[in-house]
């Protein structure tokens, strides 16, 4: 044992080092690196574009976010951020149309029907006209597809040869993605600039449907999803973090598009949009297409960040659920996020006691103690705009119960925060480093981290910074943390347990 | 707002360098040099501009290997040797030296192959090699080991199958292969019954120099890495590329003893998993290219598809519905998957068998073709944006015996598809009908008796 402690003493000491490593045959440090690399400009409407020219092949990984999503929807249009993500792949007045003046005529009553059927259906499910009128609606839907040309863009994007093209919407951003070969840029700024101009929300009521569907798949017929709902909406009681990103049953059944367009019009402004290019380009060009096609979209108002902020919590709170699946356990406790320090605080403990399997958590709930199946930490949960939670999440291994498991974390914790050492700081500083350096191989990773930073931080650079702010953290500033925040009237604990009666 | 899908055609798709590709673009790959250690195994590199290397080694060995009897045994291996380490570097002390310097290691089981993956930053390139060295002369397999392995696979099978998607797929596998190869159940006895003994064998028998072949992405040199590697498998011993065997016969028969049914997994859920599927042919098989282009307009083009045209867009009945073809050394599978509320379910089925029916009837249009074939030709640069792709790729390549000129031969192959030629290997893979199970609440067996022969799988 101690033979093996003084080895991995050596080994520190040879890995401490300043951040300064070769990077394309210079010795630069990360932060110079990638600041070098990225080209920041902004458009007059506000839109900010990120560019970074890199990698040997002819390609590009583009990405588009928004600084809205769930968080900044009321209780009446909860869902409406991914239920509009979901339509902007629609089409527009010119795309996915073969006659849109015929179309719009036949979209018209199909939403005159559509609302008033939601409208009914919330008054009363049993109202005798509903029969009539839902037929009605399928005769108009089938005629209205004559006039489609389906699913557009992913036509045009895959003749062209477009990979991992999707879209994404979480508590805080929204996102679209693609990535082309570099001849295409021009393609997908004209496609995606007009998206954003003329939307049309075509097919809207069946695209409910599907999204109706897509709950049952991520909550109701998956254990995890079904914890992770209970248990936001347990340790957040008034700020909208509390709501799942897809929205509750009943609002996604009764969403208007009306409210669709609303909140389109509200929050998918050039302030709040990010363009992200990364792959080989010459960036200049790059720019004046993006200021051709996206320069012209229109100015808007910022309408203001969430009003709601969490009152503090006075004690612990637990929530119990049942579900057709093997226990599982969410411990979650608040802290602050970004810009304060202790964000970057919390990502040292995160990484010290869930990453890797020399992790206190791992090391000690799985392969020592065999208590756990598996363990993880999500620092930052569930968005990051606002005030969020350290989570622990773990599986109990057979036969042991969530209690127990839930004692044999805090115990783990209790000895880290005891024994966390500068060993263990330093493993933490050269993982980073390492992934940092490892993910700078990808354009389509580069990318999302530049749109998610940029988005959600307002600036981008904090990938940058990240790895600085993370040599800045001590035993200290750990200690301080933890016993401020990681205390049980800070505590939200929800447990899964088997509705079958298996693995009590 | 798509699920993701793994493209199964690009498993295979690799270009020389300074190929034109079919979008008129000219680029010029890496290079990626070859040699063969003194021990025999063969190695590709690749150099890579940031300062990181990457160590993948590739043996013939996974679950397509196993029966019922044995099945896990190459998930249990990889366990047990994740948990143990080698004799210099035992247990903790593996993660520890790595760990503490920021580096990665990964051991794996796949379906063909097992992986040993190690990614550190350059300057620690000797550290990898040493550890790897160590790994494959003297890995430790111990009984403690095993223990931990066999207790972490079972915890994880009792979850997986709480999963609809994982049990549904597992039993169409099942049925088609007889519960062999690709079809191999893990099951609680086939874990325990894994000794230690039997990881030694396995590791004598497939972890020799002819079944193991390593991919190196690294800023250092290529002598350098060379003479790195070869220290590193110096002991590795000489022995035969060693493939799993295929029983065609079987196959057929057990699909034949199928037909008319529908297995019915019963779980109670308000969604349920449908999946369909069927055995598809070899990656030598002459009509791959045809069953590529087919796969991609019937579910593998995404919303192009028209699976996801009819069920989802046309119809809002599933958020995720797809098809997959994937052809392998000695075989091959074809399946088709959608998640629909219990109510759709019927319509659900219904759906998908004209789909398949009108596939092969009707033939597809020389649009949907040309659709399919650009889109394939055109993507065909994104298997080759990382230089640590284009290596793994040339470990594919190595395992299914194809020479270079099998990248040159895809494109044109894929180009060469016709309408007719979709249609055509259609019906030889779907007329026959297909294996359909449905996870799902157990209340939906009467609308089920309708459409076929109801089996309850308990």
């Amino acid at each position: 044992m101690r033979k093996s402690s003084l080895f991995i003493a050596v080994l520190f000491i040879a890995v401490s080092y300043c951040g300064h490593v070769l990077l394309a045959g210079e010795n630069i440090s990360l932060k110079d690196y990638i600041e070098n690399k990225v080209v920041e400009k902004k458009l007059d409407n506000g839109i900010t574009v990120l560019l970074m020219n890199r990698g040997f092949a002819p390609t590009l990984a583009m990405n588009i976010s928004f600084r809205v999503g769930s968080v900044d929807e009321e209780y009446s249009t909860i869902g409406a951020a991914h239920i509009l993500e979901h339509m902007l792949f629609k089409g527009t007045d010119k795309l996915g149309t073969k006659d849109f003046k015929k179309e719009s005529e036949i979209l018209n009553k199909i939403e005159a029907l559509g609302e008033t059927i939601t409208r009914l259906k919330l008054e009363d499910k049993g109202n005798s006209r509903l029969p009539e009128l839902e037929k009605e609606l399928k005769e108009l839907q089938k005629e209205h597809s004559a006039y489609t040309t389906g699913s557009p863009y992913s036509r045009i994007y895959s003749e062209n040869g477009g990979v991992g093209f999707n879209a994404g919407t979480s508590r805080d951003t929204t996102g679209y993605y693609i990535q082309l070969p570099s001849d295409k840029l021009e393609l997908w700024a004209k496609l995606e600039s007009e998206k954003l101009k003329k939307p049309v929300f075509r097919e809207y009521y069946r695209e409910r449907d599907n999204i109706m569907e897509e709950r049952l798949m991520r909550y109701d017929s998956n254990a995890s999803g079904f914890l992770y709902e209970k248990f936001f909406a347990a340790a957040f009681i008034a700020h909208p973090y509390r709501h799942p990103t897809i929205g509750w049953k009943s609002n996604i059944e009764n969403m208007s598009l009306k409210d669709i367009r609303k909140f389109f019009g509200k929050y998918y402004i050039p302030s709040r949009m990010t363009i992200v290019v990364v792959g080989r380009q010459d960036v200049n060009r790059t720019f004046d297409i993006i200021k051709k096609h996206f320069g012209t979209l229109e100015y808007r108002p910022e309408p203001g960040e969430v009003k709601t902020i969490e009152p503090g919590q006075d004690g612990e709170r637990r929530v119990e659920v049942n579900f057709r699946s093997r226990p599982s356990l969410i411990i979650g406790w608040k802290k602050p996020t970004y810009p304060k320090r202790e964000d970057y605080i919390f990502d040292v403990m995160s990484s010290s006691l869930s990453e890797g399997r020399t992790s206190y958590l791992y090391r000690t709930l799985v392969l020592e103690k065999k208590v756990a199946a598996g363990v993880d930490v999500w620092s930052g949960g569930p968005g990051a705009r606002y005030e969020n939670l350290f989570m622990i999440i773990a599986r109990p291994a057979e036969g042991v119960t969530p209690e127990r498991l839930e004692s044999e974390i805090y115990k783990v914790l209790d000895e880290f925060r005891k024994t966390v050492s500068e060993e263990t700081l330093q493993k933490v500083k050269n993982m980073t480093e390492s992934s940092y350096i490892f993910m700078l191989d990808s354009n389509e990773r580069i990318a999302s981290n530049l749109a998610y930073y940029q988005s959600v931080f307002r600036n981008w650079r904090y990938m940058s910074t990240y790895l600085d702010n993370i040599k800045d953290v001590t035993i200290d500033d750990i200690r301080k943390t933890y016993d401020r925040y990681i205390v049980p009237s800070n505590r939200t604990v929800a447990i899964l347990r088997d509705s079958r009666g298996e693995g009590k | 707002m798509f699920r993701n899908i793994t493209a199964a055609v690009f498993a295979l798709c690799l270009i020389p360098a300074g190929m034109a590709l079919a979008s008129g673009m000219n680029f010029s790959l890496p290079e990626v040099k070859k040699a063969e250690t003194g021990s025999g195994v063969k190695l590709f590199y690749i150099k890579d501009e940031l300062p990181k290397t990457v160590i993948y080694v590739s043996v013939g060995y996974g679950r397509i290997y196993e029966n019922s009897q044995n099945a896990g045994t190459g998930d249990i291996l990889a366990g047990t040797l994740k948990h143990s380490g080698s004799k210099k570097y035992p247990g903790q002390k593996l993660y520890s030296v790595l760990e503490n310097i920021g580096g990665e290691i990964s051991i794996s089981s796949g379906w063909e192959n097992t992986y040993i993956s190690i990614e550190v930053l350059s300057k620690y390139t000797d550290l990898a090699y040493d550890i790897l060295k160590d790994l494959l002369q003297n890995p430790l397999l111990s009984e403690e080991s095993l223990a931990f392995s066999k207790k972490s696979m079972k915890d994880k099978l009792k979850r997986n199958l709480d999963d609809p998607e994982y049990r549904a797929f597992l039993k169409v596998r099942e049925i088609i292969y007889g519960g062999s190869g690709y079809g191999a159940v893990m099951t609680d006895r086939s874990i325990e019954d894994v000794k230690v003994e039997n990881l030694k064998s396995v590791w004598k028998r497939y972890f020799v120099s002819g079944n193991m072949n390593i991919a190196v992405s690294s800023s250092e040199g290529f002598e350098s890495v060379e003479k790195g590697i070869s220290s590193a498998t110096e002991k590795v011993p000489s022995g035969p590329r060693t493939y799993y065997t295929v029983d065609n016969k079987n196959i057929k028969e057990n699909i034949e003893r199928s037909r008319g049914k529908i297995y019915l997994i019963p779980m109670k859920l308000k969604q349920a998993t449908i999946v369909k599927g069927t055995v598809a042919p070899d990656n030598r098989y002459e009509g791959r290219y045809a069953l590529d282009v087919m796969n991609y307009i019937l579910g593998g083009g995404s919303f192009t598809s028209r699976l996801m045209s009819e069920v989802r867009v046309k119809r809002g009945y599933a958020y995720s519905v797809f098809s997959l073809v994937r052809n392998r050394y000695k075989t091959g599978i074809f399946l088709s998957f959608a998640q629909t509320r219990n109510s759709n379910v019927g319509d659900v089925l219904k759906l998908f068998d004209d789909i398949f029916r009108d596939m092969y009837t009707a033939g597809v249009s020389d649009s949907e073709v040309k659709r399919a074939v650009d889109s394939i030709k055109n993507s065909y640069v994104f298997s080759f944006v990382k230089t640590s792709q284009i290596v793994s790729n040339f470990l594919e390549l190595e395992y299914n015996g194809f020479d270079e000129t099998y990248f040159n031969r895809y494109l044109k192959g894929i180009s060469e598809v016709s309408g007719g030629n979709v249609a055509e290997e259609c019906r030889k893979l779907l007329s026959g009908g297909t294996i359909t199970v449905i996870a799902g609440d157990e209340s939906l067996k009467a609308e089920l008796s309708k459409l076929g022969d109801v089996v309850v799988v308990k």
